[in-house]
């Protein structure tokens, strides 16, 4: 019985129109996402590469520069700079890869993009949502999915299948499971083809050096979106058990649609604003522009009351004003931690948000991105500053009565600069950590399957 | 062979269904008259499991609807007033489906040949869209999906409703011959030449009450249509 409802469904659905139109539609859909991703990323990679030779460039000049002193005082002044990898995976899930920049300086604290940024390029990108495949799927496929279903059951009521059909001697269980199992097979059919379309199109196209990690993260987001998939086919599953006619159960679908995918995951962080508040960050740096001023005007002080001053009360003052600034900092990261965790719990009450979450995180694209790169650039803005403490300190230069005079005039070596190395996360702690919302979206599939269960079993069919 | 045994459904107040008892014994047609609200379909949906009686019981070859519903089900056919069907599908898929339902296993495809056949379905008919289908044909596929099931019950819910004469005449017919193997029809109807024409026995149902019930051979010496009036006219006065 059950096999021959699911068979059933799956006839009933292909030779329905809607079959098509979304066959049609996600294949075109899909292709198109993965080929503008796959020439958006080709082109980032371009620009990384002309962007390394120039790096390069200006390295090899700077070891070509045959006089030490020379050499030794444009290192000196030189602004090295570093550049991002773009992230292979960026093409399926943009996530933060476009917000970030590119490239980084070694004496500005302030980012520096390549031609990647906003001044340099169309700012209509800005405006609309990149439409890469998690988009697609996230608000599409989503979508998709409660039309294919919304009308699974109380349609058949409506029509007077359902009672025709359930004269017969098949429980209520294999009809409705049937009906899902047929019916998210007919929906994710046509998606899986334009995936391996999409797939095969990166493949031939070499855009994406497919490593045996990238392969399983293409899979696992997959997999991923099968289930998210899955959530909405059966919250429309249970929305058709709950209503008696096709339109209202319509009408419900696109009202749940609208709220999960456009309200709740645009509301949570102006909620969490408003329930977690976090001081400006001009507020903050004003504060420690503040306690500067205080620390100054204590030093000041002690050179009025002491003619030589206070070695001792000097740097107590000093480490006490560091303290502060440091609480302060601290203070300022906490508040803005338990905001962005306020922010990702209010988003998580809709599917859509964990969708996001757990495939930016398998993409490498995720929040934390964001976390690796500012950890890379502190210790490359750390590891310059020690370099160049280490040429002032006299390591490296010694004055001698002729003039300045470099000790070894082999001391330069490109290989031993400061590097901008961001943490790559392994597969296996990115799926731990997208794990939370992967388990989110299946409780959300067995809650909406167990009502779905429990209404048609008392379905009134007359 | 249907047996209805005091059967009651009430919802809330309102009582659709009082007390009901009959018998429905095998190669017998059995028709029920009433007005719209009399508490026909009820029944009919008490009897196929679909709404649990409030008192009473309703059993099907022996077998309590309410107790086991999926066993019931294997000796019961249906056939609505409007047989609606998957529209995607042709008929004879549509009959497949159903006959695979009903539990049949090895059928032949002369064997959906011969029933589409049988109902008078035209053989270019077979591979065509439900949508397509007149309201006469789609009962024709009705009947022919109760046959495929070949269950000893066949509930008809106004079958012959909006036929034109001649499928009207074609689908008493196919029930006649259907009595003729030992099936047990209950139909119920508002055309009393019809059920006259057809029935064994035929029962008039008002405001949830079985209040009469007329053999062969009454019907012979009865006018139907005059009591029938009476009792319904009875039902509209008391009602204002």
């Amino acid at each position: 019985m059950f096999f021959l409802t699911v068979g059933k469904e799956i006839v009933h659905n292909i030779l329905s129109f809607r079959f098509v139109v979304t066959y049609v539609l996600l294949f075109c859909l899909i292709l198109m996402a993965m080929f503008l991703m796959t020439n958006d990323y080709q082109r980032r990679l371009q620009e990384f590469s002309t962007a390394d030779r120039k790096v390069r460039e200006n390295l090899a000049e700077l070891v070509k520069i045959e006089d030490p002193a020379e050499q030794f005082q444009r290192i000196r002044q030189a602004d090295f700079s570093a550049l991002r990898l773009p992230t292979p995976l960026s093409l399926l899930a943009l996530g933060l890869e476009g917000s970030l920049p590119t490239q980084v300086s070694s004496q500005s604290r302030f980012f520096v993009s390549s031609s990647d940024d906003r001044l340099g390029r169309n700012v209509l990108f800005d405006i609309f949502q990149t439409p890469d495949f998690v988009y697609v799927v996230n608000v599409v496929m989503s979508l998709l999915a409660l039309l294919f279903v919304f009308d699974s059951v109380c349609g058949e009521k409506e029509q007077g299948t359902l009672k025709l059909l359930l004269s017969n001697s098949v429980p209520r269980d294999s009809v409705l499971l049937g009906k899902w199992v047929g019916g998210f097979f007919s929906v994710t059919a046509p998606f899986a083809v334009a995936v391996l379309g999409g797939f095969t199109y990166i493949y031939i196209s070499g855009a994406m050096e497919m490593k045996g990690g990238d392969m399983a993260r293409f899979g696992l987001i997959f997999v991923l979106s099968l289930l998210y998939i899955s959530t909405f086919f059966t919250l429309g599953l249970m929305i058709s058990t709950l209503t008696h006619r096709s339109a209202t159960a319509l009408l419900v679908s696109l009202l749940v649609w609208i709220c999960w995918i456009l309200v709740v995951p645009n509301l949570a962080p102006i909620a969490a604003r408003l329930a977690a508040p976090v001081p400006g960050r001009q507020v903050i740096e004003a504060e420690k522009q503040a306690i500067d001023r205080e620390v100054q005007l204590l030093m000041a002080g002690i050179g009025k009351r002491k003619v030589y001053g206070d070695q001792e009360e000097s740097e107590s003052i000093r480490k006490d004003g560091e303290s502060k600034k440091r609480k302060l900092e601290e203070f300022y990261q906490d508040k803005m931690s338990r905001q962005i965790s306020y922010s990702k719990n209010l988003a998580r009450l809709s599917p859509s948000a964990s969708y996001l979450f757990a495939a930016t995180r398998l993409a490498g694209t995720g929040p934390n991105l964001f976390d690796y790169f500012q950890k890379a650039l502190d210790r490359f803005h750390q590891g310059h500053d020690e370099f160049r403490q280490n040429m002032s300190s006299g390591v490296i230069m010694e004055w001698t009565q002729s003039g300045p005079k470099v000790k070894d005039p082999d001391w330069f070596d490109v290989e031993n600069l400061p590097r901008f190395d961001m943490f790559a996360e392994s597969l296996d702690d990115s799926f731990d950590a997208a794990l939370f919302d992967i388990l989110l979206l299946a409780v959300f599939n067995v809650l909406f399957f167990m009502l779905s269960y429990t209404i048609f079993i008392r379905y009134d069919v007359t | 062979m249907l047996e209805i045994i005091d059967m009651s459904k009430h919802y809330g107040d309102v009582h659709a269904v009082n007390n009901l008892n009959l018998t429905i014994q095998p190669g017998e047609i059995f028709t029920m008259l009433g007005a719209n609200g009399a508490g026909k379909t009820t029944t009919l949906m008490v009897s196929l499991g679909f709404t649990e009686p409030t008192s009473g019981t309703v059993k099907i070859c022996g077998i309590d609807v309410t107790k086991d519903p999926l066993e019931a089900k294997k000796h019961v056919a249906y056939v609505s007033e409007n047989v609606m069907l998957y529209g995607n599908f042709t008929a004879r898929q549509n009959l497949e489906f159903f006959t695979k339902l009903g539990g049949r296993k090895n059928v032949s495809d002369a064997d959906y040949e011969a029933v589409m056949e049988r109902v008078g379905l035209q053989r270019d008919a077979f591979q065509r869209r439900l949508k397509g289908f007149s309201k006469g044909m789609r009962q024709k596929l009705g009947i022919a999906i109760a046959i495929m099931k070949d269950a000893e019950v066949i509930l008809l819910d106004e079958p012959t409703s909006g036929l034109d004469p001649k499928s009207g005449a074609e689908f008493l017919q196919l029930l006649s011959e259907l009595r003729g193997e030992n099936k047990a029809i209950w139909m119920t109807t508002h055309d009393i030449f019809r059920a006259k024409a057809i029935a064994d026995r035929v029962g008039i149902m008002t405001e949830g009450n079985l209040v009469k019930i007329f053999t062969r051979e009454e019907l012979e010496q009865e006018d139907l249509e005059r009591i029938y009036v009476d009792y319904v006219t009875r039902e509209a006065e008391a009602a204002a």
